[in-house]
């Protein structure tokens, strides 16, 4: 594929999850591509359903309506019935390396287990190899992992495990949930700059789903920032940070913790995040993000704002800041 | 002045399958009254043993290899059990990083926070009704900005948020704490629009009260925000500590350098290398300096010798490096 | 040398020094493993180490009946005047054989219900599994047990599979618990996104972490099964005499007491021994695979 062509396309996708406590509704008509080669990070905090989003393109669940489109194919189903061949051309990365690891199985078996499904190392020594190889790209040396079990490993190194079974099977595109998280900062650099680097050897495309800003910064090439099912604002990286203009956007800039005074000057001026996360099993009308706004007005009670194009491909849904 | 807090070259072990872990390797920690202190440390340095030792709510495998614990004057390791819950009530408590997992699951908020209070020793619990202790509960909850405390107070944990149970979990110890706040990571597990709000209020609290608080993180931006002093802990030792803003603005330690480097900035200057190597290995640590193996500067006598927190300059920043401590 | 080699290989591969670590920090989980072994070894030895081993069969010995505890009948003699020690160690054996033949028919069918259950949970499979073990837990065990081995014909036999019969959905029920929780954790959802075949994540992936609850579970079944199993003997369901189960023989010596106590009492406090070491040492098996903190 070439690059910047359009690799994922999501198309009003819907996914609502019944519960005994009601229908929650996690995802409501959200739209955006991610293109081939580049970094696109989904933003929001917990409730946002950004993670929900990562699973639903990798069919980990179903959608309730809307579609995926994946290299032009209709990938809009379960993975389970997914064709096989695509099952390798996609992988994901999870957010809590402690349970993305099988506790009773070794490295090895893990880092295989996609290249044996796949059929891609048929010989014991073939798959040895690879995993060696595999190893070796997230920097952990395979003499000393090849044999050792999950739970004798550090967040870091699983994490890196985590990724060399995504890498595996040569992949073109990577849903990355919160891969850092979990994770202390000097080995979240480490981790970073290992995702760097095998993107641009291996010329991936990432979909890159956290909910810290910082860390987003320095990743992707476009955000977009979810609230409560919903995309409220969408934009080139640099853009983005230069002139936040939704709200929340700028609730969440303003509110995160830098350490240096120059950074504190790139935030935008100070607003007071207000209020709990209303629940997502009766969002609230109109705007979502309305009952925690300091800027709402009668509209936005009512009417669900659409967007609007504040500058070339930076697009605002809110109806006070597009006036 | 009679030192509020003083930790002095305190080494603790913990016996396992494997052999002892040499955690704790002397570490040197003092608080004053009404101080706002903050540790750095990533997972596994020790920074929760250290809270856990003056606590005593160490592990029955954890074994005090040397050094001692003061408090108001008292040896905390060597305090009975009785005046060690006498302090537990009237001076000292803590709040943990997992909200969900401080408050029994199995009781409404009411009995959870009237049980704290009843027995905080502000009055004589025997006269204490169901009545006062409501009303004294609902005071509580509204001092952490919780709003509808009553029925927060019919709620049962699992009905709340992350943020709201944290703050009942902050209305609880601040029940009860008259001196000393630890807080481990109080934060952590909440959201980034909420973790402001309830450090905010934190804050707040700590001000008005005249408290002494120690907030463990190893969130940076946490502690630079909310605390006045900052001590850095690497792999069982205190090896940086200085005002919060000198910290930040002129890190000296190698490790605190390599930590400030790797977090990444807003201004957008993509990812340093992090920090070479692991944390080592506790059941045969390095000797000498425990940051040896991963640090470029490593000198002959680093391999040998452990160089204490000692002050640099005269103006109260401390620290443990051979390459500022010249003998 | 080679075996040394291998031993620890394999010790590396299962953890095993850890595992011991976990096991052996409860001093009482040691002497349950002790127990065990010794009666083990009696269950396996007891044709060769025991004086009279005729006498658990068919043989008796009428002239020496109720000689009490000598040097020449250690645990004395029955009112047939067979050696109660021969018995009692045979009665091992027999006890061991019941619990190991139930287990053997109740663990494999339970667990894979409970596996698919737990897999598919929410769709028809997982009602009409659960429902259907839902029926027989709902009876009390000694009840069913005893319907069913009344309506047979008393054997051994018989006794085994009464006691199959009722003891297989609490197996269903442990794993479909123990699957229901690992199922949805992440490294299951990797590989049903990588396309493993639902049968191998079922077996591969999600057994391994359940056997930590069922093999302790299997440990403390064993002295719940004996203790069943000498229930429906004492009644006279389960074991008909000569056999040298210890039900049958407290049952047969209960007439005799107080006088000649030695008949029923040393069969008894023998089921109480296997029962408490097996249920030491299950607890010590279930510390192994606590969970360990992240």
């Amino acid at each position: 594929m070439e690059k910047n062509e359009d690799l994922l396309v999501v198309e009003n996708l819907t996914k609502h999850f019944k519960t005994s406590f009601g229908v929650v509704r996690a995802i409501d008509e959200i739209n955006f591509t991610v293109k081939s080669g580049e970094t696109f990070g989904l933003v929001g905090e917990s409730g946002s359903g950004k993670s929900t989003t990562g699973y639903v393109v990798m069919g980990i669940y179903t959608p309730t309506s809307g579609r995926i489109l994946f290299k032009g194919n209709d990938l809009s189903m379960h993975a389970k019935k997914r064709p096989k061949s695509f099952k390798k051309d996609l992988a994901i990365v999870f957010q809590d390396p402690a349970s993305s690891l099988n506790p009773t199985k070794t490295v090895k078996d893990v880092i295989g287990q996609p290249l044996r499904i796949q059929g891609l190392a048929k010989t014991r020594e073939e798959r040895d190899k690879r995993v060696s190889e595999l190893l070796d790209a997230v920097e952990l040396p395979p003499q000393d992992f090849k044999e050792r079990r999950p739970k004798d490993l550090g967040g870091g190194e699983r994490q890196a495990v985590a990724i060399a079974r995504a890498i595996a099977t040569n992949p073109s595109f990577i849903v990355l949930d919160e891969p850092t998280s979990a994770l202390d900062v000097s080995i979240q650099a480490k981790i970073m700059k290992v995702l760097m680097r095998l993107q641009q050897e291996l010329n991936l495309s990432y979909l890159f789903i956290t909910h810290d800003l910082s860390l987003m910064r320095n990743v992707s090439s476009r955000v977009a920032i979810m609230y409560l099912a919903q995309i409220v604002e969408f934009a080139p990286t640099p853009i983005f940070f230069r002139n936040p203009v939704h709200p929340y956007t700028q609730m969440l800039l303003s509110s995160i913790p830098v350490l240096t005074d120059d950074e504190e000057k790139l935030k935008p001026k100070e607003i007071t995040s207000r209020g709990e996360v209303p629940s997502a099993i009766n969002p609230p009308s109109g705007c979502r993000f309305h009952t925690r706004c300091p800027f709402a007005t009668e509209k936005c009670k009512t009417k669900q704002p659409s967007f609007v194009t504040v500058e070339p491909e930076h697009q605002v849904a809110c109806h006070v800041a597009t006036k | 002045m009679e030192p509020f807090l003083e930790v002095k070259n305190l080494s603790v072990g913990f016996k396992t399958y494997l052999g002892k872990l040499n955690v704790l390797n002397g570490v040197d920690f003092t608080l004053r009254e009404s101080e706002k202190v903050g540790i750095i440390g990533e997972s596994g340095c020790g920074k929760t043993s250290t809270m856990k030792a003056i606590l005593g709510i160490l592990a029955s495998n954890a074994v005090i290899e040397g050094g001692g614990i003061s408090f108001r004057g008292h040896d905390m390791l060597k305090i009975r059990k009785k005046q060690l819950n006498q302090i537990r009530r009237k001076n000292l408590t803590m709040i943990f990083q997992d909200p969900t997992a401080a408050l029994n699951p199995v009781f409404k908020i009411e009995e959870l926070l009237g049980d704290v209070i009843k027995y905080s020793g502000d009055f004589d619990h025997e006269k204490a009704t169901k009545k006062v202790l409501r009303k004294k509960s609902i005071e509580a909850l509204k001092e952490v900005s919780l709003p509808d405390p009553e029925r927060v107070l019919d709620s049962y944990p699992f009905q709340l948020s992350g943020g709201m149970r944290q703050r009942v979990c902050i209305a609880m110890s601040l029940a009860t704490a008259k001196d000393l706040l630890i807080a481990d990571e109080p934060t952590t597990s909440l959201d980034v629009t909420i973790q402001d709000q309830v450090l905010r209020l934190m804050k707040d609290l700590v001000n008005k009260r005249n408290l002494s608080i120690i907030l463990i993180s190893h969130a940076l931006g946490t502690i630079r925000n909310t605390v006045d002093t900052v001590y850095v802990m690497y792999a069982g030792n205190m090896i940086e500590s200085s005002e919060t803003a000198k910290l930040f603005s002129n890190p000296l330690h190698p490790y605190t350098q390599g930590l400030l480097k790797s977090v990444p900035k807003l201004s957008g200057e993509g990812f340093s290398e992090g920090i070479p190597g692991r944390i080592p290995d506790y059941i045969n640590p390095p000797p000498g300096c425990r940051f040896n193996p991963r640090c470029k500067h490593a000198m002959e006598i680093c391999r040998k010798e452990r160089p204490r927190l000692l002050e640099v300059n005269a103006d109260n920043h401390k620290v443990a490096c051979w390459l500022y401590n010249k003998g | 040398m080679q075996l040394m080699e291998k031993i620890r290989t394999i010790a590396k591969r299962y953890d095993i020094k850890r595992k011991w670590f976990r096991f052996s920090r409860s001093p009482l989980s040691v002497v349950g493993l002790v127990v065990v072994a010794v009666v083990i070894f009696l269950a396996l030895a007891a044709p060769f180490i025991t004086p009279y081993p005729r006498q658990a069969g068919l043989q008796t010995n009428l002239r020496d009946k109720f000689l009490p505890p000598s040097s020449k009948n250690l645990f004395g003699t029955d009112q047939l005047g067979r050696d109660v020690f021969t018995r009692t160690i045979f009665g091992f054996q027999y006890s061991l054989m019941m619990a190991g033949v139930v287990l053997l028919l109740v663990v494999p069918p339970g667990v894979v219900l409970g596996l698919i259950a737990g897999y598919y949970r929410g769709g028809w499979v997982d009602m009409a599994i659960m429902r259907i073990s839902d029926v027989f837990i709902a009876v009390p065990p000694l009840v069913l047990a005893l319907s069913i081995a009344s309506v047979l014909t008393p054997s051994a036999f018989n006794a085994m599979m009464a006691v199959s019969l009722m003891w297989w959905p609490w197996y269903t029920r442990l794993t479909y618990n123990a699957t229901s929780s690992v199922r949805n954790e992440y490294f299951v959802q990797a590989s049903e996104v990588m396309g493993e075949n639902s049968f191998r994540i079922m077996f591969a992936e999600i057994l391994p972490n359940c056997l930590g609850s069922i093999l302790t579970k299997i440990t403390l079944d064993v002295g719940w099964v004996i203790l069943l199993g000498s229930a429906l003997s004492f009644v006279g369901l389960g074991a008909q005499p000569p056999t040298p189960d210890l039900g049958t023989m407290v049952a047969g010596g209960s007439i005799f007491l107080p006088g000649q106590w030695w008949i029923s009492m040393f069969p008894a406090v023998a089921i109480i021994v296997v029962i408490l070491g097996f249920n030491l040492l299950g607890d010590g098996i279930r510390d192994i695979f606590v969970e360990e903190t992240r």
